[in-house]
């Protein structure tokens, strides 16, 4: 360990750092766009700070929440909105770049070097890092002039900065992730720009500031102690999911098709996974008086999330483990049993997602007995995750009786799977208000096969969702059951005769 | 250190890009790669770089898998593509920093590696301008010398001359004979034969993913196998071509002519020099006014012309 870290200064002590950080600091610095991204920024604050000099005393609503006891409180407000929006479009200007680069198969040369595609990811993710940084150091006079215009103190400034930079962390590994994916530059592109902006909000400063303005700026500082302690630490939860999916999936989806690429990832997400219910325990058990019906089902996001088991799936689909992997596949029959989820492999990932969901449903009645019956959340997850499974295994179906040129990459599962999804939850919906001539309202709890039945309240609905999707997820599973031999019985035999590759 | 390619196999679905491929190279070997278009000569070479797997077979350089020890054949191979990816907003400089970073050199030694790749390939001059501003020549030569920057012993180029003008190809060609000197094993594909035959010690030729002849050079162009293409002699007459066609195929050992205007004829004959002094002879015998008689040396594309029909996997 001493020797690692003494290498790693010694690294940075002689500019040795990461290979990719350090080109993707250098074209940043030469790119046009990255160059307008800090102009813009520059003049929003330059503009923002004249319009408060000019209004010295103004007050302003942010949100609901008003923010303005002082101006310098307000300022700060505007000043970090201008810094959310450079990191917005600095994450936007790194997925694009991302995709670029995977589109030009500049990766292909990348990989015939000696990194790995972790340092890829880690490096793009610390150059966005660093010019978030520089952002920052840009707007700092800014900032200090906020507290000079009192209104607010030091300990809500390092707050607000706090929350920016989890915010412009999660946007920038979610910005990598998209452009790792294996779709198309338009699709990827209008992906995109969706996504940064919708991750970045959901899971980034948005919640973070209104809870800090609500809390901390109507008492002039950050009142922690009116947190509760298991909201705070159902918010980390989510917070380090939030980066750690999307980086560990980033790494997979750079990864060689031969390595064991879906391992890291498989076991991040069972840890993340095994933690936030261990979370949830300690919840439970210091209450003793049961958990609130949010914490379950938040436990349950971080591993059965229904785009991950989507993903996984559908990525993995073509995957045939190489030699060097199938060496480590253990001899003995329970070893290899146990250890068959987590080798890289669409049915290793069905058979994974299940066995979590099997843990989710006996942990969650152990935890809460009354689960089953009192919370709908507990009946959604079980539908939502069983309409994932059936979307892209029916895909993996008809994918596999395409034409060779349609069904190479995980491209042609993923958009199929799409219109399935966009197919169930909206069609019905359509014809059903055509056919009754009514206002059209899209009811989307109530259509079977409807992914977005989490999304409704009514619970009348779950009985016949859970019937629809058994059913369905039973037939999938039944008409992949040979493939699901096959595949296990790569794992039968002692790695050193397992024969690799296949006969046309 | 050899390179070995042993019943290499690559099938996407039902399509056979590589069926069993093996042959071998040697370091200080400059080996050519021939094949049609969609013979599996790309395919080959993207697994011996590790960028692919193989269904089935393997290949090894200095005895490590690419399959089973993909990080140490790195360490040995430089791989140069048909062409350099487009990178916005760098330096040729830059580029080679980044790629020898990316190679584990460090400090001293790697400022060293791309100062001597930057001399060697004759980039210096350019070395600050963005690559996006390069004319293909001068990617062509980055390319090169990217692949050469953690100095590799085995060199696998994709191509390199395609798209390149005639001065572009002269300086490639002349960057493949020094590599040649240094003692690299250099497996290159290519469409322009007649440069393989200068640049070559051995070759091999592939359609459909499979060999269709390998060894040396000379072993192919002598047709040690016994079948080698019929020699080919051009021959020049004051008199009607038409004329000379005729009083060529009346004489024993010429298989096939044809005119080429201008009273010139190629002949094919399936014997040596003595056969081709013997049809001398009988033409002169004849009377035909001949006043150029050129025995044509084949080269690599000839062979390539004989043992393939240009046919896809």
């Amino acid at each position: 360990m001493k020797r690692r870290f003494l290498a790693w200064w010694e690294d940075i002590r002689t500019g040795d750092l990461n290979p990719v950080m350090v080109r993707e600091l250098r074209q940043y610095l030469r790119s046009r766009f990255a160059n307008w991204i800090v102009i813009l920024m520059l003049a929003g604050l330059v503009l923002v700070t004249m319009g408060f000099f000019a209004e010295a005393r103004s007050r302003v609503t942010v949100t609901g929440v008003e923010i303005a006891s002082g101006s310098g409180g307000a300022m700060f407000g505007m000043v970090a909105g201008v810094l959310s929006i450079a990191s917005v479009l600095l994450a936007l200007y790194t997925a694009q770049r991302m995709g670029a680069e995977r589109d030009r198969q500049n990766l292909d040369l990348l990989f015939t070097t000696i990194l790995r595609p972790g340092q890829v990811v880690r490096g793009k993710l610390f150059a966005g890092l660093a010019m978030f940084s520089l952002f920052l150091s840009l707007a700092m006079p800014f900032m200090t002039m906020t507290y000079m215009m009192r209104g607010i103190d030091v300990r809500v400034i390092l707050w607000g900065l706090l929350s920016l930079a989890v915010g412009s962390t999660l946007a920038l590994s979610g910005a990598i992730l998209l452009g790792c994916l294996p779709f198309g530059p338009l699709f990827r592109r209008g992906g995109i720009a969706f996504m940064v902006v919708f991750v970045w909000l959901s899971l980034g400063v948005v919640p973070f500031m209104l809870r800090m303005g609500s809390r901390a700026f109507r008492h002039s500082g950050v009142t922690l102690s009116g947190w509760d302690w298991q909201e705070a630490s159902t918010i980390a939860a989510i917070l380090v999911c939030a980066f750690v999916v999307p980086y560990s999936l980033s790494i997979l989806l750079l990864s060689h098709a031969r390595s064991n690429r879906f391992f890291p990832f498989r076991l991040t997400m069972t840890g993340l996974w095994l933690a936030s219910m261990a979370v949830v325990a300690a919840q439970v058990y210091i209450s003793s008086g049961g958990v609130a019906d949010v914490f379950l089902p938040l436990w349950f996001i971080p591993g059965m999330v229904f785009f991950l088991a989507l993903l996984q799936v559908s990525e993995s689909m073509e995957d045939v483990p190489g030699p060097r992997v199938l060496r480590h596949v253990p001899r003995s029959f329970l070893g290899r049993l146990a250890s068959f989820p987590f080798f890289t492999g669409g049915i290793q990932g069905t058979v994974w997602a299940l066995a979590l969901l099997v843990g989710y449903g006996a942990m969650a009645t152990l935890l809460d007995p009354e689960a089953w019956v009192q919370g709908k959340e507990y009946g959604c997850i079980a539908v939502i995750f069983g309409y994932a499974v059936c979307y892209i295994l029916t895909a993996r179906l008809i994918s596999a009786r395409l034409p060779l040129s349609l069904r190479q990459g995980a491209g042609t599962p993923w958009l199929i799977t799409l219109y399935m999804v966009a197919t169930a939850a909206f069609v019905p919906v359509l014809v059903d208000n055509m056919r009754d001539n009514r206002t059209i309202s899209f009811d989307l709890g109530s259509e079977p096969g409807n992914l977005f039945a989490m999304f409704r309240g009514n619970e009348d609905h779950y009985e016949l969702h859970l019937l629809v999707a058994g059913i369905w997820l039973g037939a999938v599973l039944l008409l992949n059951l040979p493939r699901l031999f096959r595949t296990f019985a790569a794992f039968r035999r002692p790695a050193e005769e397992v024969a690799t590759g296949s006969e046309p | 250190m050899k390179v070995e390619v042993v019943g290499l196999r690559r099938y996407f679905g039902r399509t056979k890009a590589v069926d069993g491929i093996s042959f071998s190279f040697d370091t200080g070997h400059v080996f050519g790669f021939v094949g049609p278009n969609g013979s599996g000569k790309t395919t080959t070479m993207r697994i011996l770089a590790t960028l692919d797997d193989p269904t089935s077979g393997d290949a090894f350089v200095d005895g490590m898998s690419v399959r089973e020890y993909p990080e140490e054949v790195r360490r040995r191979l430089g791989f140069v593509p048909d062409a350099l990816p487009e990178h916005a907003d760098i330096t040729v400089h830059e580029y080679l920093d980044f790629f020898a970073r990316s190679y584990g050199l460090k400090g001293l030694d790697r400022r060293r590696a791309v100062e001597g790749v930057e001399e060697f390939t004759n980039v210096i001059g350019i070395r600050e301008k963005l690559l996006r501003e390069l004319s293909k020549g001068m990617k062509q030569r980055v390319s090169v010398g990217r692949a050469l920057i953690h100095d590799p012993e085995v060199l696998i180029m994709d191509e390199p001359a395609a798209g390149l003008d005639p001065r572009a190809r002269i300086e490639l060609r002349e960057l493949l004979g020094a590599l040649g000197e240094r003692n690299k094993a250099i497996l290159i594909s290519s469409h322009i034969l007649t440069e393989l035959t200068e640049i070559c010690n051995g070759a091999v030729i592939i359609e459909k993913g499979r060999v269709l002849r390998t060894g040396t050079v000379e072993a192919l162009l002598k047709g040690d196998d016994g079948t080698s293409p019929a020699e080919r002699v051009r021959v020049r007459s004051l008199g009607p071509g038409e004329e000379l066609r005729r009083a060529l195929l009346e004489i024993p050992g010429v298989t096939e002519a044809r005119c080429m205007g201008n009273g010139t004829v190629e002949f094919e004959s399936e014997g040596g020099e003595a056969l081709a002094a013997g049809i001398l002879q009988a033409l002169v015998a004849k009377g035909c006014p001949v006043v150029e008689f050129l025995p044509l040396r084949p080269d690599l594309e000839d062979i390539f012309m004989h043992v393939t029909k240009g046919e896809v996997a």
